[in-house]
């Protein structure tokens, strides 16, 4: 559902490199990265001298609060295969930590169904385009 | 705000690329957003892919945890959403069909709509205008009614 208007200042920017010369020709994450997974940066992220310009800019992306691969993948001006590879990099250097937390096989708790309804109806929207939080596309 | 239980609503835009003209880009493969309910303690994570079948493996992904789907229909281009509407008939997903009115568009009755793509008695057929996001909420509520039914729980 298109929850920002697709106007290109909204999207990532160009990318500046060819994807198979940003993943290192590389085609497979080395981690299973859901686009629900959460990543978050370590300590050691600082530490860390021997990374590229791209490594850095997902890293950015993963400074906020409750990041997920979604939330990377339309932060970041790559597609989305390399976005995950890059990340997975990451989880490799120790600079970024993750966790799936979804239940993929479960259908939702009633409870769960009855508080997103509950919250669904109180939320106040103006009759225009909008959303809260980030959002955005990725190619 | 805890995040121990984030929820996601996969959507397809049937049309994605509908009135952008001037865009060079080709086909956005994912749209992405986040709503955060601090009251619930939850996010609600809006996944949007487009429609055609060569997106698929993305859907898939999606698809699973996911509560339920508005597949979001252009009227004068109704065929193209056969592929959504059987692909969520096929794995039990809750689902809407959501009717994108927007001006300029030829209006049906949502029982023809329902008619036309042979839906299941039980699956809706909502009317929307997907620039709006009051009614771009309705929709989100339909989805979790819907997901709700078919478990038979009652909101």
């Amino acid at each position: 559902m298109g929850t920002n208007p697709r106007s290109s200042e909204a999207g990532p920017q160009r990318a500046t490199g060819r994807p198979f010369v940003v993943s290192g020709g590389r085609t497979e994450p080395r981690h299973l990265l859901d686009l629900r997974t959460f990543v978050s940066v370590t300590r050691t992220a600082a530490e860390l001298e021997d990374l590229t310009p791209q490594h850095r800019r997902v890293l950015d992306v993963c400074r906020a609060e409750s990041v997920t691969v979604g939330d990377v993948v339309v932060g970041v001006p790559y597609p989305l295969l390399v976005a995950r590879i890059l990340i997975s990099d990451l989880i490799d250097k120790g600079a970024l930590t993750h966790r799936l937390t979804v239940l993929l096989d479960e259908a939702p708790e009633p409870d769960f169904l009855r508080r997103l309804s509950r919250a669904l109806h109180k939320m106040d929207v103006p009759d225009s385009p909008a959303a809260d939080g980030r959002s955005g596309h990725a190619c | 705000m805890s995040t121990e239980a984030p929820l996601t609503v996969a959507s397809l835009g049937v049309d994605d690329l509908r009135g952008v003209g001037g865009k060079t880009e080709t086909t956005v493969a994912l749209d992405f957003g986040r709503i955060s309910f601090l009251d619930e303690n939850l996010l609600l994570y809006l996944w949007g892919t487009p429609g055609q079948e060569r997106f698929w493996f993305m859907w898939d992904e999606l698809a699973a945890g996911a509560v339920g789907a508005a597949v979001v229909v252009d009227t004068s281009r109704l065929e193209d959403c056969f592929p959504a509407v059987d692909y969520f008939q096929d794995r039990a997903l809750p689902f809407v069909v959501a009717m994108n009115e927007f001006d300029g568009t030829y209006r049906y009755t949502s029982e023809a709509v329902h008619d036309a793509l042979g839906l299941s008695p039980d699956v809706p057929v909502v009317t929307c205008d997907a620039r709006r996001a009051n009614s771009v909420k309705q929709v989100l509520i339909a989805v979790v009614a819907q997901a709700a039914r078919a478990q038979a729980v009652i909101l």
